[in-house]
């Protein structure tokens, strides 16, 4: 950067106004990590990676604009910013520069019935986004687990996927046109048109770019009237082979439930096997324990307390014998199915064909409880790590996708993979006609804080390498960031890479936007190596 | 060695003579790759063939590097020996070389048991039909972000491989292939593609005759926003006469009907009248739908895969007509067509092919003197033509950048 930090500010004051600049250490410690679980963990031992130069809050697209010929100007790079959900590292300031928060721009449209779009801010919240489209009665369809706390631009740009995607289809399956500011500070708007084969696709070719090509300002996405008609239903597979193949018959006959989560045997018992008959004895307890834990449950006091985390650390830090433990002691799986729309007869169809489907591969039908339960729960996920990192835990996720051919080979790929490193369950949760993703939740232990990274970025490299090795895709849906650019180039080939840098240059051709992300231009390339890399890891108590 | 010679070591089969043009036809990706390395050093532009067409200049060194390159020297490459073909039944996807056309294609998978559920399937080879932008399904599973194109293999500029991870979704940046199909080849040769297929099922079309072109459109935008979607659609416009509209289902049966019954009620509701439902399959409308809908498009009235083609061939008061393509969103459908009638007179029309939750796609067909003033028309009411899409700012950026590194690198 070729002026000071204070300069910086002032500069961007000019754009924005004072009261949305800012240097304060307090704010650039919060803005210096998103959800990356390597960072928490650091994070719980008081340890923070860089801090950014300034984080400014924009209010319109002329101001953004402003604000990116003022980097571009300056050298200093610039980090759009959601909500900072990300579980990748993608809004890391690995040099320094300026954060660019976008949830002042959070406008949301009125949607013109004949053409069901919408115009939204690319800071608008998720949730907000949700309740302001139930007042016009639609809805975009798109929910994630981190529906309160991520945004539109960063659903966008890390090509997100929500729970009900299987019918909705994912964040890109949404967007008809979008503006964006690129890296020169030119304004480019992608209108929306439906596709008709009218010339390269520019709107899927800037989606999912992380921040890499520009700043996303607005989009049109298209949503749909919301559903009048709901059914929840849960069923039990005798295995989980026979759930692959259920969940396939239903797609490959043109249905598309909104709701498809098949648990496999690990979690249904860890998650899902209550009041059913999915396990046996003692392991059964074991796993729910370790379940409880891994899903931010406390419960109990004292002694009790005391004793389940013993054996959560015990089970996690022996996780092949624990496994294959488990392995024998685990049942069937759980299947939940939801169908939604428009038509009660339509909706009861797809209901009743959905489940004809699974009975005839020997599920047993469990009603709509298990279904309406998730239902109720399903945002009760995920934001409770604490407690997990406090028993010196690294617990993760990783989201992968594959044909249905590829899909057994690719669960037991990874599985084998970690059975030395990590505790490993799994759920099946967005499925297409021509394959489905996988949901691996992973969680190992370690006594100090080096060797926890050490294990954590082990178990992740084994993961991905299984995961490419397997013919699957590294993300499905959390994208790629900093953890996982290491296999940008297995994805699409050396040929793919050049493609996107050369698109990178010409979108940003001094390269500020968000740099060292997504396999564009130099940068940490695997997990754990930013620290390695920068040695900038910082004492929070020394930056203060 | 001559370029010549050391192409010819790599298959060159036809020497054209003249000029320095040659014709290779390379085995496999490995043989694209290797001839187009070779061409770089010489910095020939390439160009691939397509057999039975005037060669396409599909991929050819443009300005950026024009002062270097051996403008007297041209490569075409044809793919006409890359065929082979895979079939994953398991996943309803078929990989197939860049040779085979797509007309083949689509026989090969019918013979499975498939179909590629497309809008038109032309005999031009595969990649040269992604290079020039695929037109996507008619409307079935359409959204913005769905393409018929699972994973791609191609060979840039300067002999890297493209090769994308064949997945349902992804979330690993922006999609490199989104570049590739429709940039003309300005990229790089398409060698292999892996397209999405779908069991071949009985087909049930409904057919819809409407009094007036505006209740028409009301109908359709009613019947999508219940998430009535078609796999196949079309919307003739009949001028002053009935406007038919065409809904192609197909699935499972009993599904089936109760769209099939959905639509008809919706139908009724507006005052159309149901002119048919048919299981059999076929484009064509049947002599006794054209009838009732008192004709609704000149000579060769088609169904909505043939209403290029009969607009091309079809008369309107001795003049020659024409179809231009354009789109636009459902609340500017009736705009354009009564920009179109205003500014061209009762011989235009309007039909539609593709019934897409946010927009449709279609044919203006009018005399083929009124182009201009056709295209203003649209464009004033709201709606655009195909090719205002634009991209080649992006295109010619992406392919100057990848140009200098050839450069840098020869
Ligand atoms: C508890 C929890 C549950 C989750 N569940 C899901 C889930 O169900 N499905 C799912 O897909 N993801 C999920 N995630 C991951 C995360 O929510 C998504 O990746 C989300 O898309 C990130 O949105 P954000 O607004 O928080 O983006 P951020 O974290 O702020 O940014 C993510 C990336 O996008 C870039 N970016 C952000 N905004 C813009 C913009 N306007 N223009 C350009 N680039 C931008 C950033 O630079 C960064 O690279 C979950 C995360 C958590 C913590």
């Amino acid at each position: 950067m070729r002026v000071s930090r204070q300069e910086l500010l002032v500069r961007a004051a000019e754009v924005v106004g004072q009261r949305w600049a800012s240097n304060d250490d307090v704010r650039l410690e919060a803005y210096a990590r998103d959800a990356w679980p390597r960072v928490l963990i650091a994070a719980r031992e008081g340890l923070s990676p860089r801090f950014p130069d300034i984080v400014v809050w924009p209010a319109s697209v002329d101001e953004v604009a402003r604000l990116v010929h003022l980097a571009r100007e300056v050298g200093a790079p610039v980090i759009p910013y959601g909500a900072g959900s990300g579980v990748c590292g993608g809004t890391y300031a690995l040099r320094g520069g300026m954060i660019v928060d976008l949830k002042r721009m959070d406008q949301v449209g009125i949607v013109e019935d004949g053409d069901r779009l919408v115009k939204v801010g690319g800071g608008a919240i998720g949730e907000h986004l949700e309740r302001r489209l139930a007042t016009q009665g639609y809805t975009l369809g798109h929910f994630p687990s981190s529906m309160y706390c991520s945004t539109v631009g960063g659903w966008v740009a890390a090509r997100s996927a929500g729970q009900m995607s299987s019918r909705y289809g994912k964040i890109e399956d949404m967007v008809s046109g979008l503006t964006f500011v690129d890296g020169t500070g030119t304004i480019r708007k992608l209108h929306a048109r439906p596709r008709a084969g009218d010339g390269p696709d520019l709107t899927q070719s800037f989606i999912g770019s992380e921040g890499v090509l520009g700043v996303l300002t607005d989009v049109d996405l298209r949503v749909r009237r919301a559903p009048a008609f709901r059914r929840m239903r849960g069923v039990l597979m005798p295995s989980l082979d026979s759930g692959i193949e259920a969940v396939r018959g239903i797609f490959a006959a043109g249905y598309r439930p909104a709701v498809v989560r098949l648990y496999d045997p690990m979690d249904t018992l860890v998650n899902k096997g209550k009041g059913t008959d999915t396990g046996r004895g003692a392991a059964k307890n074991l796993i729910q324990a370790v379940g409880k834990m891994l899903s931010g449950g406390q419960g109990g006091g004292g002694q009790v307390r005391r004793l389940r985390e013993a054996t959560v650390r015990a089970v996690v830090s022996r996780p092949r014998f624990f496994g294959e433990l488990f392995d024998k002691a685990a049942g069937a799986c759980m299947l939940v199915l939801g169908t939604e729309g428009q038509e009660e007869r339509i909706v009861e169809q797809e209901a009743r064909a959905a489940l004809d489907i699974c009975l005839r591969r020997g599920g047993v039908d469990l009603g709509p409880g298990p279904g309406e339960h998730w239902l109720e729960h399903r945002y009760s996920v995920s934001y409770k790590l604490t407690p997990a990192l406090d028993l010196g835990l690294f617990v993760d996720t990783l989201e992968t996708a594959t044909t249905w051919s590829r899909l057994r080979g690719l669960y037991q790929g990874v599985r084998q993979a970690l059975r030395d490193h990590a505790f490993v369950m799994a759920h099946f949760s967005h499925a297409y006609e021509d394959g489905c993703s996988i949901y691996f939740t992973m969680a190992g232990f370690a006594r100090d804080l080096a060797s926890r990274e050490e294990a954590y970025d082990r178990t992740w490299r084994a993961a991905l390498e299984a995961v490419a090795a397997s013919g699957g895709t590294v993300s499905h849906h959390h994208g790629i960031g900093m953890s996982k650019q290491a296999f940008m180039a297995r994805e699409h080939g050396e040929g793919g890479m050049k493609l996107l840098r050369a698109l990178k240059s010409t979108l940003d051709p001094d390269g500020i936007m968000n740099p060292g992300k997504l396999g564009m231009g130099a940068g940490p390339s695997l997990p754990g190596e930013p620290w390695k890399v920068s040695g900038d890891r910082r004492r929070l108590r020394e930056a203060a | 060695m001559t370029l010549l010679e050391r192409l010819e070591i790599l298959g060159v089969i036809k020497n054209l003579g003249g000029g320095g043009t040659l014709t290779i036809r390379p085995a496999d990706v490995h043989g694209v790759r290797e001839a187009v390395l070779e061409c770089r050093k010489e910095k020939t532009p390439v160009m691939v063939e397509v057999e039975g067409l005037p060669p396409v200049p599909m991929w050819s060194y443009r300005e950026p590097s024009a002062a270097n390159a051996n403008t007297a020297a041209r490569v075409f490459f044809d793919l006409g020996a890359l065929r082979n073909l895979t079939l994953d039944r398991e996943s309803h996807l078929v990989t197939a070389e860049a040779g085979i056309t797509v007309s083949d294609l689509e026989s090969e998978v019918s013979r499975r048991g498939f179909t590629l559920g497309l809008h038109e399937t032309p005999s031009t080879p595969l990649g040269a039909w992604l290079a020039l932008a695929e037109p996507g399904p008619a409307c079935r599973r359409s959204s913005p972000g769905w393409s018929p194109v699972a994973g791609l293999e191609a060979v840039l500029h300067e002999g890297s491989v493209v090769r994308t991870t064949v997945t349902p979704r992804t979330a690993t940046g922006p999609d490199p292939k989104a570049l590739l199909i429709g940039s003309n080849g300005r990229l790089g040769v398409i060698t292999r593609a892996t397209l999405r297929i779908y069991p071949s099922a009985e087909r049930k079309r409904e057919v819809l005759a409407f009094a007036d072109a505006a209740v028409a459109v009301g109908t359709v935008v009613e019947a999508l926003g219940r998430d009535l979607i078609p796999d196949a659609f079309g919307l003739l416009d009949g001028g002053d006469s009935e406007t038919v509209v065409t809904w192609d289902m197909h699935g499972d049966p009993e599904m089936v009907a109760m769209v099939s019954l959905t639509l008809e009620e919706l139908c009724n509701l507006n005052g159309g009248r149901r002119l048919s439902s048919l299981a059999a399959g076929g484009d064509r409308l049947t002599e006794k739908e054209r009838n009732g809908a008192r004709s609704c498009v000149a000579d060769g009235a088609a169904g909505p895969v043939e209403i290029r083609a009969a607009a091309k061939g079809a008369n309107g008061n001795g003049k020659t007509m024409i179809a231009i393509g354009f789109g636009c969103r459902w609340s500017r459908v009736v705009l354009v067509r009564r920009a179109l009638l205003n500014a061209l007179g009762p011989s235009a029309r309007l039909h539609l092919e593709r019934a897409l939750p946010e927009g449709a796609c279609g044919i203006a067909c009018l005399p083929s003197n009124q182009v201009e003033t056709a295209r203003t028309s649209i464009r004033k009411a709201g709606g655009w033509l195909t090719g205002d899409e634009g991209g080649d700012d992006w295109i010619d950026g992406v392919a100057g950048v990848l140009l200098g590194d050839d450069d840098e690198g020869a």
